[in-house]
């Protein structure tokens, strides 16, 4: 089966299906082969699966062929941008530029549009933030809800690398606030009242 | 092995709920022994989450508007929380469901609910 990717911001290919095992193909990686109607998530694709769940990484290491393998990805991702395109085959960028604009985390209209990251918005672990509000660990928890409320506005301002540390500060505010809100709270009230 | 995660999460967390109805049915709060806020105890000021153990505790054995007295602020947190649980945890399914409840204005609007409280119960 021929594959192609598209990795760095432009469609390469194409490869053999073992070949992405050497490429950094993750489930969000949009593919195309033979047969698919639009460029498609590999996560979404059922041939794509002894990818991700391991399947395809042992079948290779029962006959291992490390030199034969790795330069020929070397070979096929040289090659890659002069990939020879089939004809029925659709236009990457202009599926992603669609799907952007198909984006739910997208503002609305009445904000100025930006170019927003193609993947989905950091968890803002607003559950845990109000659950927290009402479990006496109150100044942190505002803190975590602050956190989320940065999450999503980086986000919808197009800079994934704010909104994910963001995100993780969410995280940490809400794991420090349950330890420390609940530790010295076990112990005073067993020093002082039991 | 995805299931098998969700199985054991759901487990412990059923096991930890267990644990925490059981010992708020048995023991009230207002004895004493129970777990003292830390901001209450450093400040002297009511936290927005003040209360809600003695409220848990009457609502378990069904006196709400007891319950409403110790801290009405958990009648409307709590299922907040949950609800926000579950559309985090289902937000492959409802995308946009999810996006629109965590936009910006949505948060700072549940944040502020939380800060207006705080002040407002200290008065």
């Amino acid at each position: 089966m021929k594959v192609w990717v598209y990795l760095d911001g432009r469609q390469q290919g194409p490869f053999e299906f073992e070949q992405l095992l050497d490429l950094p193909v993750d489930e969000n990686t949009k593919v195309w082969y033979e047969g698919l109607p639009r460029w498609c998530a590999a996560g979404e694709l059922a041939e794509m699966r002894p990818l991700f769940d391991g399947s395809l990484l042992a079948s290779r290491s029962v006959e291992p062929q490390p030199d034969a393998d790795t330069s020929a990805a070397g070979q096929a991702a040289s090659d890659a941008g002069a990939g020879t395109a089939t004809a029925e085959e659709p236009a990457v960028e202009e599926q992603l530029r669609a799907e952007a604009d198909d984006n739910p985390y997208a503002p609305g209209r009445r904000m100025k549009r930006r170019e927003l990251p193609s993947e989905p918005c950091p968890s803002t672990y607003i559950g845990l933030s109000i659950f927290l509000a009402i479990c006496c660990c109150s100044p942190l928890s505002i803190g975590a809800l602050a956190a989320s409320i940065c999450t999503t506005s980086f986000y919808q301002s197009g800079n994934m690398a704010k909104a994910r540390k963001a995100s993780e500060w969410a995280a940490w505010l809400i794991m420090i606030s349950i330890a420390l809100g609940f530790l010295p709270v076990m112990l005073l009230s067993s020093v002082f009242q039991g | 092995m995805k299931y098998a995660a969700a199985g054991l999460a759901l487990t412990a967390c059923a096991a930890v709920l267990f644990g925490v109805v059981a010992y708020y049915y048995g023991h009230d709060p207002s004895d004493g022994g129970a777990p003292v806020c830390v901001f209450r105890y450093l400040t002297g000021y009511d936290c927005p989450g003040c209360g809600s153990q003695r409220a848990f505790h009457a609502l378990l054995h069904g006196r709400v508007a007891e319950a409403w007295g110790y801290n009405p602020f958990v009648f409307f947190a709590v299922p907040a929380a949950v609800f926000y649980v579950i559309v985090e945890a289902g937000r492959r399914r409802w995308p946009r469901f999810h996006a629109g409840l965590t936009r910006p204005a949505v948060l700072l609007g549940i944040l502020l609910a939380i800060a207006a409280y705080w002040v407002a119960r200290n008065l």
